[in-house]
């Protein structure tokens, strides 16, 4: 299938996560030139390296950095961005955090940082990059949510309500910028074999196995192509305000 | 820059924006009402406004001018025009249709009166002020 990312701009936020960095290498593979944000030097040269590994032309990467909780971090990056590169035309929501644990047993910074960085972060990268979507007429925008939007709550009330706020938000300004010809959709991972999700797996043995229809957990690889898949005008161009699941199919 | 360049300019910005063909937009066309312009392609014109002169714009920024000019007496009362509110309309907002001003009525009502004109006085105070 032809995606046409051919000299398309796409910025990933957290690129350096093991879901983040396969889906900058599929956009490279694809053509894109990848505006990688990150927020610390070593996993950036580690995620270089795992690109240059994997088959990447790195004459296509140019990352920033940007330490999320933080509003003027994000805005003088993404000023930075368009100063040096003019447009970006594929925005990824891709960084997250998760603590998983009572909600009475998190301290008050833990409660804050899921906020921020799965909830507001967002908004602030979308604030900022749709401006220049707006000028340039035309843009795509795709938010990683979870599962935990809409099911399995216990452990996970901040992250899962944050998720689940960043996919009603993702709906309402889908509708907000449609008629500028801005797509903006979430992808909804189910369980996906991650470091992320390895205290999840740990804890639920095989029983997250028996409640997924495909009995099997997820990979990067699964959620970035439903990422490119919803980034492409060519193959999702009438598609806006959706949340796409890949979740195996999991308490369905 | 004088006021007719740039109603010129601000002509092909809405005619980019929303597809209103430039040479059918008038100085005293009204933003909301006579030209149909809706919130989202309102803000898709202040950015390409602000990109264009490299100013900063608001809708507020509007008929902020008139708060500003009568900042000793109220200017609206919940929401209602008050009596020195239209003084200073009348004042300051000449261009737009002043028999349509009344005291008591509402902020809204009053945003329906802003024209084409009144957008590009707003750009034209922004540009002598960062000239300044
Ligand atoms: N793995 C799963 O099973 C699963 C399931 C559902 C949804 N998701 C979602 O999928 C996305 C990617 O998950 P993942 O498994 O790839 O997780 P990950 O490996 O932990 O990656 C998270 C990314 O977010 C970045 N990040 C966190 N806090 C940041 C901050 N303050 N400033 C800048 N960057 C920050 C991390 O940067 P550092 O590398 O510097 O830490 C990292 O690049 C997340 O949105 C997650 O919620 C994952």
């Amino acid at each position: 299938m032809y995606l046409n990312f051919n000299h398309k701009y796409v910025l990933v936020t957290g690129a350096t996560g093991e879901i983040g960095r396969q889906i900058c290498l599929d956009f490279i593979l694809e053509g894109a030139l990848v505006i990688p944000l990150y927020r610390n030097d070593c996993k950036k040269e580690k995620f270089l390296n795992w690109l240059k590994e994997n088959g990447a032309n790195l004459d296509s990467v140019f990352p920033y950095k940007a330490d999320l909780t933080k509003r003027d971090d994000i805005k003088s990056a993404i000023n930075r961005i368009l100063k040096e590169h003019n447009k970006i035309d594929v925005l990824v929501n891709c960084a997250g955090y998760a603590v998983e644990m009572p909600f009475l047993m998190l301290e008050d910074n833990q409660i804050d940082d899921q906020i921020n960085i799965n909830y507001l972060a967002p908004m602030i990268v979308m604030k900022e990059v749709l401006r220049s979507m707006f000028i340039n007429k035309g843009g795509n925008i795709v938010n990683i949510s979870s599962a935990t939007a809409t099911k399995f709550g216990r452990g996970v009330s901040v992250y899962g309500s944050a998720k689940a706020g960043l996919e009603r938000f993702t709906k309402i300004i889908a509708q907000e910028v449609g008629k500028k010809g801005i797509r903006v959709n979430s992808v909804s991972p189910g369980v996906i074999d991650t470091d992320m999700s390895q205290d999840l797996i740990a804890r639920g043995k095989n029983n997250i196995k028996e409640f997924t229809a495909l009995r099997k957990y997820g990979t990067p690889i699964d959620v970035s192509k439903a990422v490119l898949f919803l980034a492409s005008d060519d193959t999702a161009g009438f598609i806006t305000g959706h949340v796409l699941n890949v979740d195996g199919g999991i308490f369905l | 820059m004088e006021i007719n360049e740039i109603f010129k300019d601000v002509a092909e910005i809405i005619d980019e924006s929303c597809g209103i063909e430039a040479d059918s937009i008038k100085m005293e066309d009204t933003l909301f009402d006579k030209l149909e312009i809706d919130s989202i392609d309102m803000v898709d014109i202040l950015f390409e406004i602000e990109t264009k002169y490299d100013i900063s714009i608001k809708v507020s920024d509007l008929e902020q001018r008139t708060k500003e000019a009568e900042n000793e007496m109220p200017y609206e009362i919940d929401g209602k025009i008050t009596e020195n509110g239209v003084k200073s309309i009348l004042k300051e907002m000449p261009e737009i249709d002043l028999s349509k001003v009344h005291e008591g009525m509402t902020i809204e009502e009053l945003i329906k009166l802003i024209n084409v004109h009144s957008l590009c006085k707003i750009i034209k105070l922004k540009l002598d002020e960062a000239k300044e």
